[in-house]
């Protein structure tokens, strides 16, 4: 069953949005039983009452303007409310073909207890599902650009640290975070989490990459303008899909010397072949909670493909400062969030038109 | 001398990192009795929640919880139905991520459950000291938050951090920040009456550790008393982020918290904890908050914050927040379990 696709001009209000849920809550029923036949379970009415649906798809944003464009795209226009969700987004949004979407709340706990309270809630079946995290994030100018879309294939949290304030750095240190319990900023952690680094399935990866490295990216004259101002290499080329390492933090720093900290302790955290590309507030969480739901037996946490439409850069460009380049709107908020879809879709689309192949995992 | 006290610093980290791994292990799924009718749901009188499992080694022997239980793949450790703990792992993602499949488990009811949330931090010396444990009244996000290095920030900063959505560090957090939680007072009065004249443990390791602080309460022995906790996946230390934490808890709460502690969990928990009650699954109003100081988040005159940071590990203060916050949870735990004929209609009054 392939998804309906359906492109709309622009982005309903919250508030309109919020309308249409609650007049399509009454439909749910319906929808629940034509999820349950997409997903190959015999929908008889008693099996209606006792199945749960079994999503092809779950595409997992931070934030509602990150999961409009689903909305838009999928026509995800059922809504199935679970315990626990954000309070500002209480419901998982799907169609009939097998898609589902959730907005979580930024930051790694908002995403770890939306995701783990659909995961133990019983009330999808997600043992087949595929987990697409898909988000806006900030790049690293020496790695690529703005509006460009990037396949993320190791995910370190580079908020798991300790720190000093770096006006005090002892002679040797070149920044003033370090690992917990290290003695230095280049000696290794102590203490495990257990959350700090996770390397997503890398056949997802390379699937995803190419059934999606031909689409047309958005991009705006606001944001060429701007990439103008870095003068050189990565930053100015112009936007493409790609694959890179991402960093997560509940803290969004900014500028050339934290950028160098997290580029040194990505490549610490997650090997050398892990260069830092991408920062973002969120995958880390999300990633925590499938994992140990899959351990659980719930799901298949190699199911997991994190997608990172690229809104900024990490740092300022030659003559800006930090503060400046932090709260500047480097012209690309629009088409990052079209390439969401743009660049996510042809992952989806793929896996629920050949279910079949995909059922069983991520095919050759 | 307890076991603990005569270990070395590298043993009793040895120890920790042992214990930090361990929860990690696999546990295959949710293990609650069937009756004809589905799952019997245990109602349970006290859940403790810790982060770690050095935490709940010494919490789970002070308490004496024989039966290892899982719920939704977390181990939870009970005393009958009266009293169980849980040990999260470490950080925002393990605490959210464990909490939810607790409160979402169908093994436990938890709608009259008391939540006593207990963990080591890190602490100001201008409010107490190694070994002090403080119940919050407040709980504030840190690590949610925008940062430029300090020696990229604009001049004059006292630090790099400032709110999200905001333009310097003496803004308040901006609107739809959820980084702020009340923990319910007379919850907070309780625990606090409960605990107030517990003894608790000393020693001559973090007598000397603090004596470099030459001003009270550092200077002075551990006590139970009230003030607040901020969290952040970052573990901040030194001068100028304790002075920010100072500042940011003043912010987000209208200038009524007093920053003390510092947690790498404390908001994650009660995120889950705030939404589970929305849905019904619990009562916020039972939920409480202990920390017990480890380390000092700030140095003391004359020392670096490097030295404060990395030499923490040698004050003496690992071994007694862990033995205190035992100390400290256990009285209250028994006032709830013995009074439950009261508190199980909630916190009695004065």
């Amino acid at each position: 069953m392939r998804a309906i696709v359906r492109e709309l001009p622009s982005h309903s209000s919250f508030a309109r949005r919020a309308s249409t849920l609650s007049i399509a809550r009454v439909r749910i029923d319906r929808i629940i039983s034509l999820l349950a036949v997409g997903s190959g379970i015999a929908a008889t009415p008693a099996d209606v009452a006792t199945a749960p649906p079994a999503p092809h798809v779950l595409v997992i944003a931070p934030t509602a303007v990150e999961l409009q464009p689903w909305i838009d795209r999928y026509e995800l226009t059922a809504s199935l409310a679970i315990p626990g969700l954000s309070p500002s987004a209480p419901a998982v949004l799907c169609n009939a073909s097998g898609v589902c979407a959730i907005a979580t709340g930024a930051g790694k706990a908002n995403a770890a207890a939306s995701v783990a309270a659909i995961a133990y809630s019983g009330q999808l079946d997600l043992s087949a599902t595929y987990f697409v995290i898909a988000e806006r994030a900030r790049i690293d100018p020496s790695q690529g650009t703005t509006s460009s879309a990037v396949w993320i294939h190791d995910a370190v949290d580079v908020g798991i640290a300790q720190e000093i304030d770096a006006r005090t750095l002892p002679a040797g240190w070149t920044t003033g975070c370090l690992g917990i319990e290290a003695t230095s900023p280049t000696a290794p952690p102590l203490v495990q989490f257990g959350t700090e680094q996770y390397a997503l399935d890398a056949a997802l990866v390379a699937k995803a990459l190419s059934l999606s490295s031909g689409v047309a990216l958005e991009d705006g004259d606001a944001a060429r303008a701007y990439r103008v101002m870095y003068g050189s290499g990565a930053a100015i080329a112009a936007p493409s899909v790609m694959t890179g390492t991402t960093a997560s933090s509940d803290t969004i720093w900014h500028g050339a010397l934290l950028g160098q900290r997290t580029h040194d302790w990505v490549a610490q955290v997650a090997g050398s072949g892990a260069v830092y590309t991408t920062m973002q507030q969120t995958d880390n969480g999300v990633v925590t909670a499938l994992v140990a739901a899959g351990t659980a037996g719930l799901l298949d946490s190699k199911r997991i493909a994190v997608l990172h439409s690229i809104v900024g850069f990490d740092r300022p460009y030659p003559s800006q400062t930090a503060y400046d380049s932090l709260l500047a709107d480097a012209g690309a908020g629009s088409a990052s969030i079209d390439n969401l879809v743009i660049a996510g879709a042809p992952l989806v689309d793929d896996i629920v038109a050949n279910w079949t192949s995909w059922q069983s995992g991520v095919p050759q | 001398m307890n076991a603990m006290k005569a270990m070395t610093g590298m043993q009793r980290l040895a120890l920790a990192l042992v214990a930090a791994c361990s929860h990690h292990a696999a546990a295959p799924s949710d293990s609650s009795t069937t009756s004809p009718d589905g799952p019997v749901a245990r109602a349970i009188k006290v859940m403790v929640i810790d982060m770690s499992s050095i935490e709940g080694g010494r919490v789970v022997s002070a308490l004496g919880l024989p039966d290892v239980t899982t719920a939704n793949g977390v181990t939870v450790n009970c005393k009958g139905d009266d009293v169980c703990e849980i040990v999260t792992g470490m950080g925002y993602a393990n605490a959210a991520s464990s909490m939810t499949a607790l409160v979402y488990s169908r093994a436990f009811d938890l709608t009259k459950t008391y939540f006593i949330i207990g963990g080591i931090a890190g602490i100001d010396p201008e409010q107490g000291t190694l070994g002090t444990a403080a119940w919050a009244r407040f709980a504030v996000d840190y690590g949610y938050s925008y940062e430029l290095d300090a020696r990229e920030m604009p001049a004059a900063w006292p630090y790099g951090y400032f709110g999200i959505g905001t333009t310097s560090p003496t803004a308040p957090p901006a609107a739809g920040y959820r980084g702020t939680f009340q923990l319910d007072e007379q919850m907070l009065q309780a625990a606090l009456h409960a605990t107030q004249s517990v003894q608790l443990e000393d020693s001559m390791t973090a007598q000397t550790a603090r004596a470099m602080y030459s001003s009270a309460p550092a200077d002075q022995p551990p006590v139970v008393t009230q003030c607040d906790v901020v969290s952040a996946d970052t573990w901040f230390a030194g001068s100028a982020l304790t002075e920010r934490a100072r500042d940011w808890m003043q912010l987000a709460t209208n200038g009524a918290g007093t920053y003390c502690t510092s947690a790498q969990e404390d908001n994650a928990t009660l995120e889950v904890l705030a939404r589970a009650a929305t849905a019904g699954k619990l009562d916020f109003s039972r939920v409480s908050l202990v920390r017990t100081a480890s380390d000092f988040s700030a140095p003391y005159p004359g020392q670096t914050d490097a030295d404060g940071l990395v030499g923490s590990l040698g004050d003496g203060g690992l071994v007694l927040s862990v033995d205190n916050l035992a100390a400290t949870i256990a009285p209250l735990v028994q006032t709830i379990v013995t009074g439950w004929s009261t508190w199980q209609a909630g916190v009695p009054a004065g």
